[in-house]
């Protein structure tokens, strides 16, 4: 009834290396359109642009660090 | 709402919903949809404690409740939410997750017997189920208010979210719904933190905040802006603060929806660092949000409905883009949330309800499978709440969880750390419950009653004390005619700093006769044993920073410096 019982955990947390690799450039991708997105408000107004620069600037960061992971694992 | 900021909702929430739908497939077994084969680390367990606690419709009503009470409630947020974790880490799990169970109502039918399982699950299903509906009732007011569109569709987006957040955990179970919830934690920490810097910055900081409440009142500003401000007729202050701790200390500690994620942790300590994660992001994040009740009290003067202070704070201070990223924080909160309820609601159905007393003896994974289907009527179960928290959701949570939820948390805590005799447990829940449900009536029909009965804030007193004070006289008297309890009958089962797990496994399986040949007897002989530390301890100890109680108690006396000292 519970053959694997206890094993279990270990065979959950063993990603294989093409899925965190996945994992990586997914978030990357994500973090960049957020980005972008936040770039592309500042054409309706211009208020606040300095805040939603230095969010946008955070996160472009963020994305190429994951994009360079995801590289390195390649 | 512009283009942009729908798409900022989208692709935030979307992305993370997606990666929780492909990334996480549990296995068939309960065991991995349950607890995540118990295989959790502590900075993920943290950051999920605090997404689960704090949703959106604590971001509407703290700010709706903190327009109102100001920052007695950071008491609440600081200080009672810290204690709640520290307390079920450090005590009231620890046998929990030696016995090898996986819910807090299975722990108190071997503690107290069967009729306190199931009414804690009902409390449970009462208390969680309302939270649902705040969520949604809070969603729906920020969509309708910001992005200023018919009720109609603003519902049919509550419900998209709702019935989108059924899918990740369907399929994921806990792990889908942890890891989620903690990437939706950063969402939701740097989604406060914008709203509240534009806000306090042009509001013109603390003394500007300072000079335009005392213009509308001259005792407002010593009111809202001081933890011990807020005294309604007939209470004194620190009744009021007391409450507000036992509030969420009791949510803490009584929730299974909190307490499966720290009984997923891979190791004993790991659950103890994560009671410190969440109390640190808590406390950062909250700190935003109640001190944001002041501000909207400053801008928007003479609120009839408090709870649209928030989304009139997002659409006053918040140009596009920005408005987009804080209400995807309200999303993520939401779906933080949902998540956790569904898979805290539906563990205690199969396990308490279904398993116990229903279908007994049938195989693994069927369980699982009931588990899976029960998660969309769970989230359903919510919208029954919103016509009744149409007039400030706060105040009608304080008032149910007084009455109801604090008499379970003090048999929870009798249970964990006294020799209370068995019998006890359903006679202290009932005496708490009367007590509470008579309270309610009574103020609700004016009965005439004295203020320090029937109000609120006196309940969160009198419903610890009156079950405790029950079931040690009680468990006296019937000690005194029967003899009293063996060891044997509540080994494993109160809080011990070390106990041999193994020996509990063939303990706990045969404990209950009847639950001889089912699968809840299975389950807890074969419930692995996980280790006290998940790593070797050096020779010379701990350092300072892996040690959880050191760091909890320099924890707690930094908040009680600021919230008793400076802020009071």
């Amino acid at each position: 009834m519970f053959p694997r019982w206890g094993k279990t955990s270990v065979i959950i947390m063993r990603k294989k290396n093409n899925t965190i690799s996945l994992e990586l450039i997914y978030s990357a991708v994500i973090l960049l359109l957020v980005a972008i997105l936040l770039m592309a408000s500042n054409l309706y107004t211009t208020d606040l642009w300095l805040v939603k620069t230095a969010i946008a600037f955070v996160l472009l960061i963020v994305s190429g660090i994951l994009g360079k992971n995801y590289l390195a694992q390649r | 709402m512009t283009f942009v900021d729908w798409l900022l909702i989208l692709v935030i929430n979307g992305g993370i919903v997606l990666y929780g739908i492909l990334v996480y497939k549990a296995q068939g077994q309960s065991f991995d949809w349950y607890l995540a084969a118990r295989s959790m680390p502590w900075w993920v367990i943290g950051l999920s404690a605090f997404g689960t606690a704090v949703d959106s419709g604590d971001y509407v009503s703290i700010v709706g409740g903190s327009y109102e009470l100001g920052f007695s409630q950071l008491s609440s947020w600081w200080l009672g939410i810290a204690v709640g974790w520290i307390v079920l880490s450090f005590f009231v799990i620890v046998p929990m997750y030696r016995s090898g169970v996986f819910t807090n109502a299975e722990w108190l039918e071997f503690r107290f017997g069967p009729s306190t399982r199931v009414i804690a699950v009902l409390i449970n299903i009462q208390s969680r189920t309302n939270v649902l509906g705040n969520i949604y009732f809070s969603l729906y007011l920020v969509l309708k208010i910001v992005a200023d569109i018919g009720p109609g569709w603003s519902w049919m987006i509550v419900v998209g979210i709702a019935i989108t957040s059924a899918l990740y955990i369907v399929r994921g179970g806990l792990k889908a719904g942890v890891f989620t919830d903690a990437l939706q934690s950063i969402i939701m920490i740097v989604a406060a933190f914008v709203l509240w810097g534009v806000a306090w910055v042009k509001g013109g900081g603390w003394r500007g905040l300072n000079e335009r409440l005392v213009a509308i009142d001259p005792e407002l500003a010593d009111s809202l802006l001081h933890v011990g401000g807020y005294s309604p007729n007939g209470v004194p202050a620190i009744v009021v603060i007391f409450g507000f701790i036992v509030v969420l200390t009791t949510y803490a500690v009584i929730n299974q929806y909190e307490a499966i994620r720290f009984l997923g942790a891979k190791s004993e300590w790991d659950f103890k660092m994560a009671a410190l994660v969440a109390s640190i992001a808590t406390a950062i994040c909250l700190w935003f949000n109640v001190s944001l009740g002041p501000l909207a009290h400053a801008d928007f003067p003479g609120l009839k409905t408090v709870d649209a202070a928030y989304p009139l704070m997002i659409a006053k201070y918040l140009p596009p883009g920005l408005i987009g990223l804080v209400v995807a924080g309200l999303v993520a909160a939401a779906y933080s949330t949902f998540d956790s309820v569904a898979i805290g609601i539906s563990s205690l159905f199969v396990r308490d309800i279904y398993a116990r007393f229903i279908v007994r003896k049938a195989d693994d994974a069927h369980y699982t499978l009931v588990g899976r289907i029960s998660v969309p009527f769970i989230i359903a179960f919510g919208f029954i709440y919103i016509p009744f928290i149409q007039e400030g959701m706060l105040l009608f949570f304080l008032r149910l969880a007084g009455a109801i939820a604090v008499p379970l948390m003090t048999i929870i805590l009798m249970g964990v750390f006294t020799r209370v005799h068995r019998c006890t447990g359903i006679i202290g829940l009932i005496v708490g419950l009367t007590y509470g449900i008579l309270a309610i009536t009574a103020d609700a029909n004016k009965w005439g009653w004295p203020i320090w009965i029937t109000h609120t804030w006196w309940t969160y007193l009198w419903n610890i004390l009156l079950p405790a004070i029950t079931m040690l006289f009680v468990s006296r008297v019937i000690s005194s005619v029967h003899g009293p309890m063996k060891e044997t009958e509540y080994k494993g089962l109160v809080y011990e700093r070390h106990t041999v797990s193994t020996e509990l496994r063939e303990l706990m399986g045969h404990r209950l006769k009847a639950l001889e040949g089912t699968w809840l007897q299975k389950t807890l002989i074969k419930a692995p044993i996980n280790p006290e530390y998940p790593f070797k301890i050096p020779p010379e100890g701990l350092s300072w920073y892996k040690r959880p109680g050191l760091l909890a108690i320099f924890y707690l006396m930094i908040v009680c410096y600021l919230l008793f000292i400076l802020l009071w």
